[in-house]
């Protein structure tokens, strides 16, 4: 059984994949939490991966990724994980990343800065020593930058995984698990310009347990635009069984941009595109949105309730659910939301604490 | 909601309006829930003027994508109450709401009543709403994912009705027919049929007094099914005849046929009801093999006449019941009411061994001589658990003072103690188990019927406390069965168990000694065959004495004896067993002793018995004062009836005595005091017979003429006693003499015995061997 977990992180997003087999890893770290703020009721991320991580006797990821580099997916990385490039990144108490998998605009770009540009120097370095990372990207995309490290391209291409090939190192027979690598793919990458949104990492993962599959969507931050060129590239090249799903992340903090480029009144209307990828979801499905609580008002910055108002109905018309992680179990005292992967495909957790595991987990009030 | 109308569960009402105090506790508790969440109120009020409260709320179970049973990931349930302490009743409302197991069945196929707890007793006790709750979404959970069954857990019963009220007998539900039928007797506990137990009467019995009633009981198999296929409470015959067709039977046919044999007969021989036996076959999936049959039966709430007018074969003119001829097809009993009556079988061995996990334990053919308090008890533990075909003797009369430690109860009077264990064991397992033989064990070979039991019996377990009959048993080698002796010490606090190999190589007698060597050679045993102070009076007749010893130690005893018995037969060595009980904290110490192989040595009219256990420890006496001689005193005892001495322990050599490289001359230091140790610990079985010496390495254990000597003085010391006396001389390479005196009538008092024996190769020189390998 596999378990796939998001935390409650408001706008930002961290979602870990716990195998079968053991193998830990993690998509994006965004410690986000403000620890003067009492009523902030985001997780505590540092804490929360620490102690998972101390009950499995364990002091590593098996892989970290990090979609691209944005701050709401990088945020306070530097103070978590052992850094190979700098002593003052070391200690024993840091958790060790056994390979980082990053984007290609991450070793490329300018211009980046703090917790970006430590990120930056950190995949560069790996780069350079030529192991514990994967790069993805059309691997001519980093020829230019490894030959002004003095690296040929040759000796670091079995580390670049291009767009529409798997993961290497993950496996169905092996872990259960396959990844195909939607982007960055080769279009967009070759612009000047390097978006960061658009050289994100998008993977389409199988699960296989007990020959049963469930397909995961996991987009960080996208835009409509980049998603439709996604479904007809793969419709294109005749992989359509990559576009179906299980289980969807849903990209941007539930931003309306990430289905169509006009908001709508109440209602999101996505491009055909996009739509079709919305209606390529299993009966029973989960869509789940890392982002701050949706109401029913008009708001400038994601979540906006018009897009979620566009999933849920993607989600109703095929009995599955909607699920925001601020929100679940409820809004006062929102948990990571977990999803087992069995023999029965997803399942989300609905767990109801006894008042003893809330009693244990809070100090009791001032008494005497 | 107007699904929620088509459920008459009344009008809408406020939380205001709620009056029962369990309604108002369950929706304060779900406002905590996160997976629970109201939706309205309906009340209703009853007859005698309470309100039956109905809440209902959206349930969120955790489903997975592709649930085993069609779950959704919101169920609106209906919590019904009806009053302060009982479980709500609840139901799912979704219209096509799966048929699945644990749900109970009602007389309509939807709302579906949930079945939450299986104890519904302790789920009373138990109760908290916010639990409630919590367990009717673990409900729809487990159900969603078929987990609600653990793999072991017998499949649910095809109806959830109350507690059992038929106990059927075993020849209706053990059958490879697919269709019984047949008259029995049955008793009733209830007041009427709606209400009570109906019972088969016992087996042994020819009915009795006006309880009892003759029922038709057809029993029928249909075809396999996995559970959980029906959905509804058949009210009426015809319900139930439509739920069973697709099982490939039609009940109809099958009950006019059996009326038809039965229309006929006059009134006393008829039948007053008539019950449906059903056997259903079932699986735990469709596709798997058949894991058991459940059985449910029905009786239908009509009397003789009503039903053979109802299934049209008669109808009453004038008053009298005539014949329809042809039948009234149109009567098809479909509008007689039925009752389900929840059934279980009645005991028999299968069912014992089934329970007691004895099933794999073979069949022994056991013969109990002796069934007193620890004899009853103990056959009956093993009764309880299907163990044995038996055979009883024991004509002793049950009399008052028995109830306080006997199987037997008051009413038992005046039955002998065999006829007794005969009617509990055949009532229990059948008539076919048992054999009672009045009678007792005196001169077996005299009483021809006990001989032959005794020689098809497996096991004989003598539990007569009678040392004679003990002794007696152990002889007849006819008889092969191994004999098994049980006793409680005369003051109760100690067990025994003596109990031969299969082979009979070492039989009781030898035992009974090895279990006295036992006892004098541990000294926390010194007391075990004291006799105890109290005694009481039951008759005037000496031997109605009994002592005081309370039922909790005997049937702790008859406990530890049973399991230690079956142990005992299902493994094939000898050996004697003691327990102890300590009355401070009820703890039991157990002693175990392989048993030793005992040696048989003819000298003249008479046998010297002696073990390896004996001759172990004599040869390591002489080992350990090597290389001068030793010796001591031999203790044993004799079966003047059948000429045999036993040999059963030696003293160690006393301090004084002188131990030289040729020669021994036996001490006094002590020895008295040991010898009458010995008789006190074996309560006067175990006396000094003789003496025994070692002689040195390099010489034979030929007597010298030093060894005559000895003999003779022997014989002078037995004279006074009139029974002949020993000498047993040790040697080298495990040779050893024995010398006897005093042993024929007119002879003098040195004489030894020369035997030679074929084909082993032994042979007895003044009963010399040269080992016995």
């Amino acid at each position: 059984m596999h378990t796939i977990t998001f935390y409650p992180l408001g706008n930002a997003d961290t979602c870990l994949f716990e195998l079968a087999n053991g193998k830990l890893l993690l998509f994006d770290y965004a410690d986000v939490r403000d620890p003067k703020d009492k009523e902030d009721k985001r997780i505590d991320l540092h804490a929360s991966l620490k102690e998972k991580l101390q009950a499995l006797d364990r002091s590593n990821m098996d892989v970290v990724a990090f979609t691209h580099a944005d701050d709401d997916h990088i945020h306070a990385m530097s103070e978590f994980f052992y850094l190979e490039h700098a002593k003052k990144y070391q200690g024993d108490e840091r958790i060790r990343i056994d390979e980082l998998w990053v984007p290609a605009s991450v070793i490329i770009e300018e211009g980046a800065e703090d917790e970006a540009k430590i990120l930056r120097a950190e995949a560069r370095y790996r780069l350079k020593q030529g192991e514990g990372i994967r790069v993805f990207s059309r691997p001519e995309r980093l020829a230019k930058w490894l030959e002004t490290s003095g690296i040929k391209l040759e000796d670091r291409r079995h580390l670049i995984t291009d767009a529409g090939q798997l993961v290497p190192g993950i496996s169905i027979k092996s872990d259960g698990l396959e990844l195909f690598v939607h982007s960055p793919y080769a279009k967009r990458s070759e612009e000047s310009i390097e978006d960061r949104n658009e050289g994100a990492l998008i993977f389409h993962a199988t699960f296989v347990v007990d020959g049963v599959d469930t397909r995961m969507f996991i987009i960080g931050d996208t835009i409509h635009e980049i998603l439709s060129e996604v479904v007809s590239i793969t419709k294109a090249k005749k992989r359509e069984e990559r576009l179906q799903w299980d289980i969807f992340d849903i990209p941007h903090h539930c931003s309306y941009l990430a289905l169509s480029s006009e908001k709508g009144k109440k209602i999101t209307m996505p491009v055909p595109d996009v739509k079709w990828l919305l209606d390529q979801g299993n009966d029973r499905c989960l869509m789940i949105s890392s982002s701050k609580i949706i109401t029913n008002e008009d708001t400038t910055q994601p979540p906006h309730m018009q897009a979620a108002e566009c999933y849920r109905t993607a989600a109703n018309s095929s009995e599955g659910e909607f699920i925001v992680t601020m929100e679940h179990p409820n809004t006062s005292n929102p948990e990571p939301i977990v999803i087992t992967i069995g023999k029965e495909g997803p399942t989300l957790l609905k767990r109801q604490h006894g008042p003893y595991i809330i009693a244990s987990g809070q100090s009791a009030p001032r008494a005497g | 909601m107007g699904q929620i109308d088509t459920y008459a569960l009344g009008d809408k009402i406020d939380a205001c309006d709620l009056k029962q105090v369990r309604s108002i506790a369950l929706l304060r508790a779900s406002e905590s829930l996160f997976f629970v969440s109201f939706c309205e109120l309906r009340g209703m009020t009853t007859d005698d003027g309470s309100q039956v409260e109905t809440i209902i709320f959206e349930v969120e179970p955790e489903v997975p994508q592709k649930p085993v049973n069609d779950i959704r990931n919101r169920e609106l349930v209906a919590i019904v109450v009806r009053d302060e302490f009982d479980i709500p009743e609840v139901l799912a409302l979704r219209e096509d709401f799966p048929l699945v197991p644990h749900t109970n069945l009602r007389p309509f196929t939807t709302p579906k009543s949930l079945c939450l707890y299986e104890d519904i007793e302790e789920a009373r006790l138990k109760f908290a709403p916010g639990d409630f709750l919590e367990n009717i979404r673990d409900w729809f959970s487990k159900t969603a994912l078929g987990k609600l069954h653990q793999d072991h857990q017998q499949l649910e019963p095809f109806v959830m009705t109350n507690a059992p009220r038929l106990i059927l007998p075993v020849e209706f539900k053990d059958c490879d027919d697919d269709i019984i039928v047949s008259n029995v007797y049955l008793g009733h506990s209830g007041t009427s049929l709606q209400n009570g137990i109906l019972y088969c009467v016992p087996k042994t019995d020819n009915p009795k007094g006006n309880t009892s009633k003759l029922f038709r009981i057809i029993s029928v198999r249909t075809q396999a099914r996995k559970h959980g296929i029906i959905n509804r409470l058949p009210l009426h015959f015809g319900d139930l005849r439509d739920i069973i067709i697709p099982l490939g039977v039609d009940l109809l046919s099958i009950v006019r046929s059996t009326l038809k044999d039965v229309v006929d007969l006059p009134k006393e021989e008829r039948p007053a009801f008539l019950i449906l036996a059903l056997r259903l076959p079932r699986k735990r999936i469709t596709e798997g093999s058949i894991e058991n049959e459940e059985l449910i039966s029905v009786i239908f709430e009509a009397n003789f006449t009503q039903l053979v007018c109802e299934f049209g074969l008669c109808q009453i003119i004038n008053g009298e019941l005539a014949r329809l001829v042809p039948i009234d097809e149109n009567r098809d009993g479909s509008v007689l009411k039925i009752s389900i009556l929840n059934t279980c079988t009645a005991f028999d061995s299968k069912i014992a061994r089934s329970t007691s996990g004895t099933i794999n334990i073979p069949d022994y053919k056991i013969t109990l001589i002796g069934c007193g308090a620890i004899g009853s008890q103990l056959q009956a533990n093993m009764a309880r658990m299907g163990i044995g075909t038996w055979t009883f003797i024991d004509d002793d009369l049950i009399l008052p003072h028995n109830f306080a430690r006997h199987l037997a109860m008051p009413g038992c009077e005046g039955f002998t103690k065999a006829e007794l264990m005969g009617e509990f064991t055949a009532n229990l397992l059948g008539k076919e188990k048992v054999k009672v033989i009045q009678g007792r064990l005196q001169n077996i070979s005299s009483n021809t019927e006990i001989f032959e039991t005794l020689k098809s019996a497996d096991v004989i377990v003598d539990a007569t406390t009678s040392i004679a009959a003990s002794r007696e048993l152990a002889l007849a080698s006819e008889i092969r069965g191994r004999r098994i002796s049980l006793f409680l010490n005369p003051s109760g606090t100690d067990a025994v168990l003596l109990y031969e190999d299969e082979d009979r190589t070492t039989t009781l007698d030898s035992l009974e000694m090895q279990y006295y060597r036992f006892l004098m050679n541990e000294p926390q045993f010194e007391n075990h065959l004291e006799k105890p102070e109290s005694k009481i009076r039951y008759s005037n007749s000496c031997r109605d004495f009994s002592f005081v010893m309370p039922q909790s130690r005997v049937g702790m005893f008859a406990g530890i004896l049973s399991g230690a018995l079956i142990d005992v037969m299902n493994g094939g060595a000898g050996g004697v067993k003691l327990w102890r009980l300590d009355e401070e904290d009820w703890s039991v110490k157990a002693f175990s002793n392989v048993a030793n192989k005992s040696i048989v040595i003819g000298l003249g009219e008479w046998s010297v018995i002696i073990d390896e256990g004996f001759l172990h420890k004599v040869r390591s006496y002489r080992v350990d004062h090597l290389p001068d001689e030793t010796g001591g005193v031999l203790l044993g005892c004799y079966d003047v009836i059948q000429k045999k001495i036993y040999l059963v322990d030696v003293t160690s050599s006393p301090e004084d005595s002188i131990e030289r490289v040729s020669s021994y001359v036996r001490g006094t230091r002590g020895l008295r005091q040991e010898i009458e140790q010995a008789i006190l610990t074996t309560s006067g079985q175990v006396d000094y017979m003789g003496e025994w010496h070692s002689h040195p390495v390099g010489a034979s254990a030929n007597p010298s003429s030093y060894d005559l000597g000895l003999l003779g003085w022997i014989g002078m010391i037995m004279d006074a006693r009139g029974l002949p006396g020993v000498e047993m001389i040790i040697a080298d390479n495990d040779e050893f003499c024995l010398l006897l005196v005093g042993a024929e009538e007119n002879s003098e008092s040195l004489k030894a015995s020369v035997t030679r024996r074929e084909p082993t190769n032994l042979w007895f020189s003044a009963g010399r061997t040269k080992g016995d390998k």
